[in-house]
């Protein structure tokens, strides 16, 4: 039978190469204010480095636009991703969060979590960029731009250091 | 090892179907072993469709890291798709194998692949009027520095807002320079 302190030499050496993991989720919620945009910094765990695999978006459709027939429900947040380690954008544009989000509503189609594979490095730090401007107007439509709370729940695992 | 994985790879996304994985689960992750870095990356289009003009745009990936698509979508927030619009989505290397890396004329560009896919979309409740439609779980190893064009032809339709995202992974598998 192994000893104590043979069993917390294994685990330490486990933990300094990182050869075990931990299925990890951190969640985010905002509200994206009406005619604004901004930016956030989200701190990812010091416990070690991160591997993001997916994350899923809802977000509430508050604002409303009218094409001529009556206003209906719409979300206008759209929203860009970086690393603050990699201090490179996850894309090149803005995405609608209607790209990438799962509708709020119970019979709404779920679209689940989107894979998106990165590797944050121990201690870094994730930068959300929101944009809850109307866009331009191109049929005649009108937009009645509201505050919009969004959720993020970035799905990965976690490899635990020291 | 590498370059037989990206043979086998370097095939074309035309009849792509939803689901359908190019590699194995053993292949992908043994070039994301073997990548030194590896980061998360969207090329996005976004168009504003007006009338029957055909519209194109083009993005160019990050030099000395290596693309991989690993998923297509489409979304359009005002759409009455009688006819549907197709969007047009086309790959093009522009790394040179020649001592000349990164110069060489366009007119030396190689078409790695592309494909057109009709574009109908899923509606929901949730968003009135929005169309949404996704291709994933591909793996395609494209290069580094590719044009990514994407073009989209309205159907007979209203005005929308249109966006499409090549999505994948960015990998750099080591050099003098990131």
């Amino acid at each position: 039978m192994a000893s104590m302190a043979e069993i917390n030499a294994k685990v330490a050496g486990l933990k300094q190469s990182q050869a075990y993991e931990k299925t990890f989720d951190f969640t985010r919620t905002f509200v994206a204010k009406a005619n604004t945009a901004g930016e956030f910094a989200i701190p990812i765990t010091n416990e070690g480095p991160f591997l993001q695999e997916s994350y899923n978006i809802r977000c509430t459709a508050n604002s409303k636009v009218d094409y001529g027939g009556g206003s209906v429900s719409y979300c206008g947040v759209k929203l860009k991703f970086k690393s603050q380690a990699d201090n490179a954008a996850m894309s090149n544009d803005y995405i609608p969060v209607q790209l990438i989000g799962t509708p709020g509503s119970t019979d709404g189609t779920r679209y689940g979590a989107r894979p998106f594979m990165h590797i944050y490095p121990k201690g870094d730090v994730l930068i959300v960029e929101y944009d809850n401007r109307a866009p331009a107007a191109i049929a005649g439509e009108t937009y009645v731009m509201a505050d919009e709370r969004v959720d993020i729940c970035f799905n990965g695992k976690l490899y635990p250091m020291g | 090892m590498l370059k037989s994985f990206t043979e086998k790879i370097f095939q074309g996304l035309t009849d792509i179907k939803p689901g359908r994985l190019v590699l194995s689960d053993a292949a992908r992750d043994e070039i994301l072993y073997k990548a030194k870095r590896v980061r998360a990356k969207d090329y996005v289009f976004n168009f504003d469709v007006t009338g029957s003009t055909t519209q194109e745009r083009t993005e160019t990936t990050t030099a000395r890291w290596k693309f991989i698509c690993t998923g297509v979508a489409f979304f359009a927030d005002n759409l009455d798709n009688t006819i549907p619009p197709t969007v047009g989505v086309k790959f093009e290397s522009l790394a040179s194998l020649s001592p000349f890396r990164n110069a060489e004329p366009a007119e030396m560009n190689r078409v790695l692949t592309q494909t057109v896919i009709p574009f109908e979309g899923k509606k929901n409740s949730y968003f009135p009027g929005a169309h949404f439609e996704e291709y994933k779980n591909l793996f395609a190893v494209l290069d580094q520095r590719v044009n990514i064009t994407v073009s989209i032809k309205p159907g007979v339709t209203t005005d929308y807002h249109a966006a499409v995202i090549v999505t994948g992974v960015e990998v750099f598998e080591g050099g003098d320079d990131e």
